[in-house]
């Protein structure tokens, strides 16, 4: 039953967001796009929640829908030509070769890949700790990576404000 | 049991969401009256409490109009985008802890759903708030509306980032991101531990949920109505709700947080959802208070009061609360009266210095 | 200099004690619209015509003053050779009140009224016939254009001239009542300014 409902859960939401991903793609209206670009944030961040990865959907909520899309939204907004579709159609040739090429690249890794199977009973339990323990663990953990990212978000903070401070 | 779980709690927390919006619209309207010496609407019922029904019943027969030119999916689905987070937020909200309560007994915490992640749940679905005012703004081909759905945009990614960095504090005290645990620590309000926090936190959320002085998003002087502009009937009335209803998560939000939830302060008294309630009616009563004594700020005003002001406060308070976290525990009343009064100091020369650079004049 | 002193912070306490104050202590001081009223002007140009039978002598020249025509008026010769109004009629629906025919009247038999209530359930009602005319209840003839009655009407209360407590009226309606009696202080000097005026 629990598993019935998960599979069922999770080609839902395959669905929706492999849909709304296309949408995004092939709609001519660029603010229509960017919101199923939304949606399909939301339906990833589901897919998060049938793998019991309860603190990434949140943040892929949080981050994504609460501060990438809507920023995206904005700079629609102020774009003049928003209304006219994608200014970059003549790329589409060499841009469907290069997507279409990505596509299989990153199917044959996926098979390729030996993934560790996990267990959804045990997958249910909560990991935000776990999360931040394998973060800033100094044996067994990601600190050097984590500590970089800091450095490289700091880096362009500044970048930001010094690109934009009046002469 | 499980869907019975799930179905009480969805009436219950509709229910409450729905009762308590409609008993704001009256309490805002006769409280803001109090405030400016009048006595606000007292005619439909004893006391004018049936005034909210009237209002609905108007607002439900109103024509329903649609502009010519309008997205029109994108626009009718604004209102209810903007309307469903609000609501959703109260699946994580803890209406009484586990144990023992005044009136009765609990196996466990009164929530829909206890998540692990409680405080991220509520931080994520509230940002989807955002979504639905821009999909209105630019929906309504409205040139008020698009200028209001950006300022919405600026002021809400702005005030987000102090707003989360202050709960952070919470967190970090509480060792917890659920509001059921979050509750349970707090022996004392976390307001007295955090006043700082609060502080940030207060403000950012009520710039978050777009009430007075923040209200740039529809500030009738200068872009009509804002967001809503294009909206009539029962659409009006999502967005006006969804206003209502983000005051009321705010409240909730802020009781559960600093102030002990359903915990009566100090455990004199058995929790209950009682208490619970009188905080929520407390945290909005002092929002109306804040809204009725202050002028609305200027554009420049708000994006440099967050990014100036609050940011680096947030930034300094949580570095304080992560240095108290080193104390060993059993020195809480010290501590509280340092956080205090760094608080004030901290606040004080911060203001004077934001001041004194400018913060508050056009760059 | 307010700029050498940490100025930031201090007005908005000083404002939210304000405002609290006002909330705890500070009466109400809007008027109860229904319940309480405040006296209008003296001379108030109100959303009524008062006609007085007996001065009138039906020479008609309100009805030919009267910019859109809404006094309408049927007279008969009694037999002593003057005139008497048969039929007395203004719509005040129509009426926009410029008080011309006020101004017009050389029998000074027509005023403006007091009252600022107007509202119907229809039109017919708005056409006011000579019986309903006269001054009675709260009909009674306003200042404008009619210094005699000016000085004998109650003065205007305003909240600005120190709260509305001792000025308001209370809510219920005067009982209908002849119009020299209807303002207790109107009462005796009505009928010698009547004098003067008919005098004159």
């Amino acid at each position: 039953m629990q598993d019935a409902g998960l599979s069922i859960a999770f080609w839902l939401l395959a669905i929706a967001s492999v849909g709304s991903a296309l949408a995004v793609v092939l709609l001519r209206n660029v603010f229509r796009a960017a919101l199923l670009l939304i949606s399909c944030f939301f339906a990833i961040a589901g897919l998060f929640v049938t793998l019991g990865a309860d603190f990434l959907a949140m943040v892929q909520i949080l981050v994504y829908v609460g501060a990438i899309a809507i920023l995206l939204l904005l700079g629609i907004m102020l774009t003049k030509e928003a209304m006219r579709g994608s200014p970059f159609s003549r790329w589409q040739v060499g841009a469907g070769i290069a997507s279409v090429l990505l596509l299989i690249s990153m199917i044959w890794v996926f098979n390729q890949t030996d993934w560790p199977k996990t267990n959804t009973e045990v997958a249910l339990e909560p990991t935000t700790a776990a999360i931040g323990l394998k973060l800033l663990d100094m044996d067994a953990g990601f600190v050097l990576p984590f500590e970089i990212a800091s450095i490289l978000l700091l880096a362009a903070v500044i970048g930001a404000i010094v690109l934009v401070k009046e002469k | 049991m499980d869907w019975l779980h799930w179905i009480i709690y969805v009436v219950i927390i509709l229910a409450f969401v729905l009762t308590l919006v409609m008993s704001f619209i009256l309490i805002e309207r006769r409280v803001v009256g109090r405030f400016q010496l009048r006595l606000g609407p007292n005619r439909v019922g004893p006391q004018g409490i049936l005034q909210p029904v009237a209002d609905a019943v108007k607002i439900l027969l109103k024509e329903d109009i649609i502009p010519s030119k309008v997205d029109r999916v994108v626009h009718l689905l604004a209102p209810i985008v903007t309307f469903a987070p609000a609501v959703l937020i109260f699946a994580v909200i803890p209406f009484q802890q586990a144990g023992n309560g005044l009136f009765f007994d609990l196996k466990s915490t009164a929530s829909m759903v206890d998540l692990d992640v409680g405080v991220l749940f509520i931080f994520a679905i509230s940002s989807i708030s955002v979504v639905g005012l821009v999909m209105a703004g630019w929906a309504s081909n409205n040139k008020y509306a698009l200028l209001g759905a950006m300022r919405t945009i600026a002021q809400m990614v702005s005030y987000e980032i102090p707003m989360v960095l202050a709960v952070l504090g919470i967190v970090l005290i509480a060792g917890s991101l659920s509001l059921a645990d979050i509750v349970d620590k707090q022996n004392i309000p976390f307001i007295l531990l955090q006043p700082l926090g609060f502080f940030i936190y207060f403000l950012g959320a009520t710039a978050e949920m777009n009430r007075s002085p923040f209200d740039l998003l529809e500030a009738e002087s200068e872009i009509v109505a804002g967001v809503n502009i294009e909206y009539s009937g029962m659409k009006f009335a999502m967005f006006f709700l969804g206003e209502y209803a983000y005051a009321l998560a705010v409240s909730t939000i802020t009781s559960v947080l600093f102030l002990g939830g359903a915990k009566f302060p100090w455990g004199l008294l058995p929790q209950s959802f009682i208490w619970l309630l009188v905080k929520i009616l407390l945290v909005f009563f002092v929002i109306l208070w804040i809204r009725s004594t202050l002028p609305r700020v200027r554009v420049d005003q708000l994006m440099g009061f967050a990014w100036k002001f609050l940011l680096p406060l947030s930034l300094i308070n949580l570095f304080l609360v992560a240095a108290e976290g080193m104390l060993p525990s059993g020195f809480t009343w010290p501590i509280v009266a340092l956080n205090v009064t760094l608080a004030v100091a901290l606040v004080v020369i911060w203001a004077n210095r934001f001041y004194r650079v400018g913060g508050a004049k056009v760059a | 200099m307010p700029d050498n002193r940490i100025s930031l912070g201090q007005g908005i306490l000083k404002g939210l004690a304000l405002t609290i104050k006002h909330f705890i202590s500070r009466p109400i001081i809007t008027v109860q619209y229904p319940e309480e009223r405040l006296v209008t002007s003296r001379r108030i140009r109100g959303c009524d015509l008062v006609w007085d039978s007996e001065r009138c002598t039906a020479c008609c020249t309100c009805a030919k003053s009267c910019p859109q025509g809404n006094i309408h008026i049927e007279t008969k010769v009694r037999p002593d050779n003057t005139r008497e109004a048969v039929v007395f009629e203004i719509d005040h629906g129509r009426s926009m009140f410029c008080g011309l025919c006020v101004e017009s009247c050389p029998f000074d038999a027509i005023h403006m009224g007091r009252s600022y209530e107007r509202a119907t359930y229809n039109r017919d009602s708005l056409v006011i016939p000579k019986e309903k005319l006269v001054a009675q209840g709260d009909r009674q003839p306003s200042g404008y254009f009619r210094p005699q009655f000016e000085e004998t009407l109650p003065p205007q209360s305003l909240l600005i001239y120190g709260g509305k407590s001792s000025e308001v009226k209370t809510p219920e309606n005067p009982p209908p009542q002849s119009p020299a009696t209807a303002a207790p202080v109107s009462e005796k000097k009505e009928p010698a300014e009547r004098e003067k005026v008919g005098v004159k």
